[in-house]
Parts: C-alpha cells; sequence; structure tokens
C-alpha cells in the first residue's frame, strides 16, 4: 500500500479501530465519561482525517474501495451527524440506561459501515458496509434492556432486514451471473446487448427493492414507524440521518449516471416508489399523534422527495441530492434533539412523545423551542430555511425531464406536510391552559446545546448563504 | 475592484442588522442605545452612499455600474440565482434618497416617537423596510427585487398599523397591504412570463435579451403586467385607495414609506425595465394616460380634505401620477429627477406636518389649525419652501424644475398636446390645494393651543430638507437658462435620453410661461377663497360635490357597492359554503386514506413482511418488463 492509498483509507481505518479502543477501555474501567470522550476524540480524528484526504483523492483501493471527494463528503457527513447524535443522546442514554458504555461502540461501528458503503465500488464491500450498519444498529435499536417496545423493535427490524439483505444478495448474484463482474461501475455501464436476456435488470430490480427497505420508500417502509418510536430516540436520530447517507452516496454514484441503461430500467420504479412515499408518509403523518412516529412518517415523505432528484440524473442529480440530504440532516437532527432533550425530565423519564405535550413548548422552553421551530419549518421547506433550498433543487431536477405528474404529487403531498408541521409549530407557541409538569424550565448540557444551535444556524444559513455547499458539490461531482 | 467598491453590500446590511440587534435584543437595549443604533446604522449607509456617489461622478465604473457578486443562492443545470448588487446611476439616485433622507427620516423619528411605548418596535420596523428597500433597487436580479417588494409591502402594513390597538389602523393597514397585493400578483405572473420567454430573471441579461427580440406580444403582456404591479404599489388609478388610508400610521412612516421611497418603487420599475415598454409602446401610452388621469382626480380630492395628511397623501399620489406621465411619454431622466425633488420636498412637508400634529396634540384637522405662522416660524418657513417647491413656483424651487421638464418633454412627445394640457391643469390644482393647505393652517385666527415645541432631533432635518428644496432643482436647468444637465447626464448612463432637445428656445419659454401662469392662478384663487378668514369656517364637506371630493372621488364607494357588497353577499349566500364542500371532501378523502394507510401499520411482522415481497414483485415487473 503506498503512502497515498494509505492517507485515503486512514479515516476508516481509525473508524475501525475505534470500537475496539472504547471495548478496551470499558475492560478496563468501565466510566461513561471516558467513553464518551473517547468516542468524540476518535470521531474528530476522522473527520480530520477526512479532511486531509480530501487533497489526495482519488484512490482505488483493491478494487473493492473507492476514496474520492463524493466519497469522503457522505463519510464527513455520516461522521458529522454522528458527532452530533453522541453530543445529543449523552443525558439521554444516562439516564435511560445503567450501562451505556457499549451504545458509544456499537454507534462507532455502524458510521464506519455507513462510511465503508459511501467509499464502496464493489457488491462486496457495499453489502458488508450495510450489514455492519445494520447489525449494530439492530442492537442499538432495543439497546435499553428494560424497555419492551425497544426490544420488539429491534426483533422486528433483523427479521425484515434479514429478508430485505436476502433480496440484495440474491440480485447480486444474478447480475453477477450474467455480467461477471461484482464491480458497480460494470452494472452501472452495462451496455445494452447484454441486458437482453433480463436478468441484469431482475438483479438490479431486486437489490433496488433491499435499498428501498433502507431508506424506508413504500411500500418497504412499514418498518420504519415501529422502529423509530421504539428505538432510543437519539438512535432514531442516527437511522433517519447517518444510516441514509452511505447509501445514498452508492445510489448517486452507480444509479443515476446519465445514458445508463440500468439506471433508465429502473426510472419508471424509482418515480412510482417515489410518488407513493411522499403521498403515504405525508399521509400517514397527517393523523399521528406521535411525535417520534410523525418524524418517521415525514422522514418516509422526505425520502420520497430525493428519490424525485435522481430521476435527473448526473450532475443535478448529485447536486440534488447532497443539497438536500444536507438539509434534511440538519433539520432532523435538529428536531430529534429537542425531543432527546427533554426526554430524561419529563414524566420521570418517558419524555414528551404526543404532540399534545407540545402546547405552550416555546413558552416554557424559548431556546428549545425556537430549535424545534426552525427545524420544522426547514422540514416544511419555508423560504430561507434550508429545507426550501433542497426542494428547490429536488423540483429542478425533477423538471428537468418533465417528470410533471411526479412534481404535481410533490406540490400536492408538501401541502400535506404544512399541514402537519404547521398544526404541531401553533401548538409549541400557543398559551398553555393550565401549568403542566412539561413546562419546567429545561438546561440541556453544553454539548447538546451547542449541536442544537449548530444544527439551526446551519439550517438557516444554507437557506441564505448556500455557497460553500454549492462550491462542495460541485467538487464533489462523482459523473 | 478595490476595497471600498468592496463595501457595496453593506449599505444593505447595516439597517439589517440594526433591525435583527433590535428585534433580538431590543427588549434590554436602553432607549437611547435604541435611537443611536437605528440611526447610527442607516446614517452610515448613508454616508456610504455619499462615497460611492461620490467615487461615481470622479471614477465612473467599468460599464458605468458598481457590481458586486455576493454568493450563488441557487445553481442548478442552467438555471442560477445569484445573490448580487448592481449600482448604476438609477440605483444611485434611489439609494441616496433612501438613505440620505432616511437617516433624516429615523433622526426625526427619534423625538416624534420619544413618547411612545413601543419606541424600539417602530424602529425595528423603520430600520428593516430601510433594508427592504435599498435590497429592491441595488437587485441584480427580478427574484432579489421582488423580495425587497415584498419587503418593504410587509413593513409599510406593519407600519401603517403600528397603534394597532385602534382597529381603524389595522383595517387601513390591512387595505393597504391587500391592495397592493392585487398589483403584486400582476408582477409575479409578468416577471414569471419573463422567466418563462427569456429563461433568465438577471435583469441585464433580459433586458438585452427584450432589447434583440424587439416588439412581441409576450413583451406587450410582460409590460402591462409589470404596470399591474407599478400601479398598486405607486397608488395610481385605480389602485390608488390605499394610500390615503395609510396615513394611519406614524407621520415619519408616512413621510419615508408612503412619500419618499415605497410608493415611487413602481416608478423604479418601469424605469428599470424600460426597455419592455419601450418595445410596447401601446402599454407606454397607458402608462403616460394613467399617470395623467391619475394626477388630476388627486389633485381634485386633495382639494376638499380637512386632514393635513389625507392632503397630502393625494398630493403624493398626484406627484407619481406626474412621474408616470413622464415614463409614459419617455422622458425617463425628468420622471427621475421629478421623482428626485419629490422626494425632498414631499418629505419636508410630511415632517413640517408632523411636527404641528405633535404640537397641538395630534390635531390633523386643517380647520382647527389657523394662525400658526407666528407661534411656529420654524414650520412655516420650511413648510412654506416645501409648499412652493410643491407648487413649483418658478426660479427658485426645484419642484420647478423638474415639474417642468416633464411639461416640456410630455409637450414634445407624440401625441403630447392633451397629456400636457392635463399637466397644466394639474399644476393650477396643484398651487390651489397647497395654499389651501397653507393659509388655513398659518394664517388667520389660532384656534388650538400648542402644547410642546419642536425640538433640534426634528428642527435639523426640517431645515435641511428646506435647503434641499431650493439647492437640488439648480441640478438640472432647462436649456434657456444656460442647460445645465448635471442631473440627466448622470441618470442617462443609465436610461435613455430625451428627445425634446431639437425643440426651440422660444417654445420652451411659452411653455414655462403657461405653466407659471397656472401656478399664480392656484395661488391667487386659493387667496381669495381661503386667504381671508370669513371663508375659513365655511364648512366645505356639506357640498355635495366637495363631499365627493373628500371621499376620494367616490372609489372607495364605487368598490365597496362594485366588489366588496356583492363579495359579502356572495358569502352569506354561501354561508354553507359549497366550495369548502370540496375541500371538506378532500380532507375527508385524505383522511380516510390516512387512516386506512395507518391499518396498515398493524405492528404485525408478517404484513410487513408481505409488503415487502409484494413491492419486490411489482418492482421486479416494472423494471423487467415495463
Amino acid at each position: 500500500m503506498n503512502s497515498a492509498q494509505f492517507t485515503a483509507l486512514a479515516p476508516l481505518m481509525v473508524l475501525t479501530v475505534a470500537p475496539i479502543v472504547v471495548m478496551l477501555l470499558i475492560a478496563v474501567r468501565r466510566r461513561h465519561r471516558v467513553c464518551l470522550w473517547a468516542t468524540l476524540g476518535l470521531l474528530a480524528l476522522t473527520l480530520a482525517l477526512i479532511v486531509r484526504g480530501s487533497g489526495k483523492a482519488p484512490v482505488a483501493i483493491t478494487g473493492l474501495l473507492l476514496i474520492d471527494n463524493f466519497a469522503l463528503f457522505y463519510m464527513a457527513l455520516t461522521v458529522s451527524i454522528t458527532i452530533g447524535v453522541v453530543l445529543l443522546g449523552l443525558r439521554y442514554m444516562a439516564h435511560e440506561e445503567s450501562q451505556p458504555e457499549e451504545y458509544y461502540i456499537l454507534l462507532l461501528i455502524a458510521a464506519g459501515g455507513a462510511c465503508a458503503m459511501a467509499a464502496s465500488s464493489h457488491f462486496a464491500s457495499f453489502y458488508l458496509g450495510l450489514e455492519i450498519l445494520s447489525v449494530a444498529q439492530y442492537t442499538l435499536v432495543s439497546y435499553v434492556r428494560r424497555d419492551r417496545r425497544g426490544t420488539e423493535a429491534g426483533l422486528k427490524y433483523v427479521i425484515l432486514a434479514a429478508a430485505s439483505a436476502a433480496f440484495l444478495l440474491f440480485g447480486m448474484a444474478l447480475v453477477y451471473a450474467e455480467l461477471g463482474t461484482m464491480q458497480f461501475d460494470a452494472l452501472a455501464h452495462a451496455p445494452a446487448e447484454q441486458l437482453q436476456n433480463k436478468v441484469v435488470l431482475l438483479g438490479a430490480a431486486m437489490m433496488f427493492a433491499a435499498i428501498g427497505f433502507k431508506l424506508s420508500i413504500v411500500p418497504f417502509h412499514l418498518w420504519t414507524a415501529d422502529v423509530y418510536q421504539g428505538a432510543p430516540t437519539p438512535v432514531t436520530a442516527f437511522i433517519a440521518t447517518a444510516a441514509k447517507a452511505g447509501v445514498f452516496a452508492v445510489l448517486v454514484r452507480y444509479f443515476a449516471v446519465e445514458n445508463s441503461y440500468v439506471a433508465h430500467s429502473l426510472h419508471l420504479f424509482v418515480a412510482i416508489t417515489a410518488a407513493a412515499s411522499m403521498l403515504a408518509g405525508n399521509a400517514l403523518a397527517l393523523v399521528q399523534q406521535n411525535v417520534k412516529r410523525l418524524l418517521a412518517y415525514s422522514s418516509i415523505a422526505h425520502m420520497g422527495y430525493l428519490s424525485v432528484a435522481f430521476l435527473a440524473g448526473g450532475q443535478m442529480a448529485n447536486d440534488a441530492v447532497a443539497v438536500y440530504l444536507a438539509a434534511y440532516a440538519a433539520a432532523t437532527l435538529g428536531a430529534f434533539g429537542v425531543i432527546i432533550a427533554v426526554a430524561p425530565h419529563i414524566h420521570g423519564g418517558e419524555g414528551m412523545e404526543r404532540i399534545e405535550d407540545y402546547r405552550g413548548f416555546f413558552w416554557a422552553q424559548p431556546f428549545l423551542g425556537t430549535i424545534f421551530i426552525i427545524s420544522l419549518l426547514s422540514l416544511m421547506g419555508i423560504p430561507l430555511t434550508a429545507g426550501f433550498l433542497g426542494k428547490v433543487y429536488v423540483v429542478i431536477a425533477g423538471a428537468k425531464d418533465a417528470h410533471w405528474i411526479v412534481l404535481g404529487i410533490l406540490a400536492l403531498s408538501s401541502v400535506m406536510g404544512v399541514v402537519y408541521y404547521l398544526r404541531l409549530i401553533l401548538l409549541v407557541v400557543s398559551r398553555p391552559a393550565v401549568e403542566r409538569p412539561s413546562l419546567v424550565p429545561i438546561n440541556p448540557p453544553l454539548g447538546a446545546k451547542s449541536v442544537l444551535f449548530l444544527a439551526s444556524v446551519v439550517t438557516l444559513l444554507l437557506g441564505v448563504y448556500p455557497a460553500p455547499l454549492l462550491a462542495i458539490t460541485r467538487a464533489i461531482n462523482p459523473f | 475592484m478595490n476595497f471600498v467598491n468592496s463595501l457595496l453590500w453593506t449599505i444593505p446590511a447595516l439597517p439589517l442588522a440594526g433591525f435583527i440587534t433590535l428585534a433580538l435584543f431590543g427588549d434590554r437595549i436602553a432607549r437611547r442605545s435604541v435611537s443611536r443604533i437605528a440611526v447610527g446604522t442607516v446614517s452610515l449607509s448613508a454616508l456610504l452612499a455619499l462615497v460611492f456617489a461620490f467615487r461615481f461622478v470622479t471614477a465612473p465604473p467599468e460599464g458605468q455600474a458598481f457590481q458586486q457578486a455576493l454568493w450563488s443562492w441557487i445553481h442548478v443545470g442552467s438555471f442560477s440565482v445569484d445573490a448580487a448588487l448592481r449600482l448604476d446611476s438609477l440605483s444611485m439616485v434611489m439609494v441616496l434618497v433612501v438613505t440620505v433622507i432616511g437617516a433624516l427620516i429615523h433622526l426625526y423619528s427619534t423625538e416624534y416617537m420619544a413618547d411612545d411605548e413601543s419606541y424600539t418596535r417602530f424602529f425595528a420596523y423603520l430600520n428593516l423596510f430601510v433594508a427592504a428597500m435599498l435590497t429592491l433597487v441595488l437587485a441584480d436580479n427580478l427574484l432579489f427585487l421582488f423580495l425587497g417588494w415584498e419587503g418593504v409591502g410587509l413593513c409599510s402594513f406593519l407600519l401603517i398599523g403600528f397603534w394597532y390597538e385602534d382597529p381603524k389602523n389595522g383595517r387601513a393597514a390591512a387595505k393597504a397591504f391587500l391592495v397592493t397585493r392585487i398589483g403584486d400578483v400582476f408582477m409575479l405572473i409578468g416577471m414569471l412570463l419573463l422567466f418563462w420567454h427569456f429563461g433568465t430573471l438577471h435583469i441585464q441579461t433580459l433586458l438585452g435579451a427584450v432589447n434583440t427580440e424587439g416588439h412581441s406580444w409576450h413583451l406587450t403582456l410582460a409590460a402591462l403586467l409589470l404596470l399591474g404591479g407599478a400601479i398598486g404599489k405607486s397608488g395610481q388609478v385605480p389602485l390608488q385607495v390605499w394610500l390615503p388610508d395609510a396615513m394611519a400610521g406614524p407621520t415619519p412612516v408616512s413621510a419615508l414609506i408612503h412619500a419618499a421611497t415605497m410608493v415611487t418603487a413602481g416608478v423604479y420599475l418601469i424605469a428599470r425595465m424600460n426597455p419592455i415598454f419601450i418595445h410596447a409602446p401601446g402599454i407606454q401610452h397607458l402608462v403616460a394616460v394613467i399617470g395623467a388621469v391619475t394626477l388630476l382626480i388627486a389633485g381634485l380630492c386633495a382639494l376638499a380634505q380637512r386632514d393635513i395628511k389625507r392632503v397630502l397623501a393625494y398630493s403624493t399620489v398626484s406627484q407619481i401620477g406626474y412621474m408616470f406621465l413622464a415614463l409614459g411619454a419617455g422622458a425617463w431622466s425628468a420622471a427621475m429627477f421629478h421623482f428626485f425633488t419629490h422626494a425632498i420636498f414631499k418629505a419636508l412637508l410630511f415632517m413640517a406636518a408632523g411636527a404641528i400634529i405633535v404640537a397641538l396634540h395630534h390635531e390633523q384637522d386643517m380647520f382647527k389649525m389657523g394662525g400658526l405662522r407666528r407661534r411656529m416660524p420654524l414650520v412655516f418657513w420650511t413648510y412654506l419652501i416645501g409648499s412652493l417647491s410643491l407648487a413649483a413656483l418658478p426660479l427658485v424651487t426645484a419642484g420647478f424644475y423638474s415639474k417642468d421638464k416633464i411639461l416640456f418633454e410630455v409637450f414634445t412627445s407624440e401625441h403630447g398636446k392633451l397629456l400636457w394640457a392635463v399637466g397644466v391643469a394639474g399644476a393650477f390644482i396643484t398651487a390651489l390645494y397647497t395654499f389651501r393647505m397653507n393659509f388655513l393652517v398659518f394664517f388667520g385666527t389660532q384656534k388650538s393651543e400648542i402644547h410642546k415645541g419642536t425640538g433640534l432631533a426634528m428642527a435639523l432635518p426640517l431645515m435641511l430638507l428646506a435647503a434641499g428644496a431650493t439647492v437640488v432643482g439648480f441640478f438640472e436647468l432647462p436649456a434657456v437658462f444656460g442647460h445645465f444637465t448635471l442631473f440627466s447626464s448622470f441618470i442617462e448612463h443609465t436610461l435613455p435620453g430625451t428627445h425634446g432637445d431639437h425643440a426651440s428656445h422660444s417654445l420652451e419659454l411659452m411653455l414655462m410661461a403657461v405653466s407659471t401662469a397656472a401656478v399664480f392662478a392656484g395661488i391667487a384663487v386659493a387667496y381669495f377663497i381661503w386667504g381671508s378668514a370669513a371663508k375659513k369656517s365655511s364648512d366645505v364637506t356639506k357640498r355635495p360635490l366637495s363631499r365627493l371630493l373628500a371621499s376620494g372621488m367616490g372609489f372607495d364607494w364605487l368598490y365597496e357597492r362594485a366588489i366588496v357588497s356583492p363579495y359579502s353577499a356572495g358569502a352569506r349566500a354561501n354561508a354553507a359554503d359549497a366550495v369548502n364542500a370540496l375541500y371538506t371532501a378532500l380532507v375527508s378523502g385524505i383522511e380516510a386514506i390516512a387512516f386506512s394507510l395507518a391499518r396498515t401499520q398493524s405492528g404485525r411482522l408478517r404484513w410487513y413482511m408481505a409488503a415487502i415481497a409484494f413491492g419486490a414483485v411489482v418492482g421486479i415487473l416494472l423494471v423487467v418488463y415495463a
């Protein structure tokens, strides 16, 4: 391995070693603070190495991994979100579980899997990354042992994810049988004559179904609400954001190639599932009374919006996905962060899950209330927030090839989105009728406060001054 | 680009920073600091604007415009929107007026609003307004122009309804907002039409494309739609009804927003988009006709008002009518020159009126004033200077030079004779109502007690603007008086030149004599009717004609009968709301779907598994066989 490859691989290596380091630290002495700081330090080191690696990219490593600026961007996004989740969940995990230390090991493993996926150029590395991420997630979902809902959600997730992984493997096998290679590139650029007997398309469709499960796209979405609700909220935040980033990297790079026959054949499937996700996600959120489930359904709708971006293909898909994903991640982290922050203090740690609990929230918790409102506005797509910019990008990407029906559904379902987000915001700012225990002032730890503040700043800043992000999207264009 | 030029962005950013500071920390800041922040930020902007103006004249920038690209807001495929500023001679004039007069009005407000509870809120809005107005005039593309356009509309709404405890003010604010919104909808459609046809929102690129394309129905339609926006914002017939009611706001607001700056945004829009109008001659002529009709109607209405601020409001409508007349006649620089002088003398008049109103404990009825000449000499003299400028007294006032330029160029334009005659009639009416106002307020016997003197913060802006109302006229002298064209040669870097230069001096002198005669006749008639004490008390509102004029020519009545009443009647008839049934059905339909979807979330694993299998099968069918 030469030095360029070493530099490129360094972030992944640190991320791989990190769980072992934390495990050893626990073996020496079980201390929450020590694990926390070690995790943060290692994640920060990874982030620094990613930034350093961007100068040397692109570097191909053994045909399994391709580390270029594109992969590094999604790795950086994943690692940044993970840092945010760690800081936000600190008090929550300490409160929920008497032994929160292994949570950090699992989180690091999951982040490592997602990063490996982002850099994968081969079916094997993609599958390994996906499974590393998934296995860590099963355990994370049911991490709080005394919570029956978490255990149930974890079990459901294991079974369904295993089934979808079977689809993925079988699809890969079919493609390999026909093309004789497991390189993504070969599939993405497969010439038309190789697709004659449809086996490759069959394989691609099965792979796409499995990926749809990971992204919780309709009709593969049914696990989403149960898992989001049952999992500890920091884990939910992770699944909703970081876990998706790696999958999107692969999707953009290999399934949004312009003039690719495979990508072209998938178009109708993508368009229909995107439309179904936007409609069903928003409709389900509309009648939902539980905040975590509401955000779960809204995330299904957001995945639908993101799928629209694929239809454009090429650089436009790259730009739209990167912008939308960054905006979505910042807003989602902000919204879940607020739910996480209040949880240990309310109803003896039960948290505030019913949306009715949020009546008058702003007046009791001005800081958290403001963050919550900004995040919801961005998810709604109000101008001058990052969410609006993301939606503009998605709409322009969709308009490129005149997918008017899909765009019409996007517009319609966005209106439904406005209804439930706005209802929540109105509750948050309305004056409470009676004093309630949920309205005692809450002071989250400094780390959590900074993450929330940063998420909102990013949300607002990208809305008016997106130039840095746009420069990045141009720099990472893989096409 | 050197350092000073790169500071262009701070001109709008400073007042915006002031707004943000006041909005976030206003309740923790002492009053004195509030005024320091508010006045300071706008004054700094004004200083910067003056520096830019100086540089513009001494070392003209490349392409006759300072440009600053700030950042790229949206950039995907071939579609891009950049946040960029462009300061050419047209926006320079606007920026100077907005910042310099804005700063004076901020200073004036520190005294005018001194006793108000919501002092901080007032200055926060005022700062936001200045920032939005500067965005409007500095915007390099239509999207940001529209952002500023809606921003000033919002601030206007907030400030008209500033004293919201009185429902009357709230209604006036809502009226202003709704009526201008009618125009805004037209403008938005016009912008979209332009974007759809030319594929860009960047103003310079767009205008270049317009010039190469020449005449087409797109341009005619776009010009008409943009005109709709301009009419709403600038209070021209038939959308002028909101402006007199907008006087419900504090007087500095009337001076800044509803006299000097925002209401002239329509004029700016037409001047900025002038190639579109030039290539749509029919619509351009319509602009002139609307201006002529407006100046006459509003002037007549001003004659019958009792409220001093409503006189000034109608007068503003009427003077903007002159600007539209000029735009329509192709006298681009004359329109902007009249905008420039009008901003100065009308701001002066409003602020002097404000000084009177404060002194008389918020008495606005002119028939209860009288005899203030001796008791408030400073206000009297400054008000008189403003009035003379408004009435266009020859040779010594700014208003004379700008109005005369308009009339002369209208006369020499195509089909301009009739429009010119309307303009001259308007000049007579202007002189008439202006001096009716002066005689009623300052002469005769005093009827109300003076409670409060005029302090320095209010006096200083009055004196400065009074000086301005005299001096700025000499920036532009007609051909017969030495043909000094500082203003028009400056503005013509951006706007097309005029056509009347070849006209003979004797014609120019003759036209000048006619309008001068009209002005003096107006003043004389005013003196005979209202100058003597006896007739002053006569209640004019009893006569039917006066009543009609006092009510603004019955436009409100007409809209009430023609639009509001049928609408309310329809709404009452439709109390059960037939249309809403559609939406209710839609809502229950969506709810039904949502609940049946929610039933799919049964929590049962086998069902979830089945859905995944189903999805995979459908997917395979779609990908492999479709």
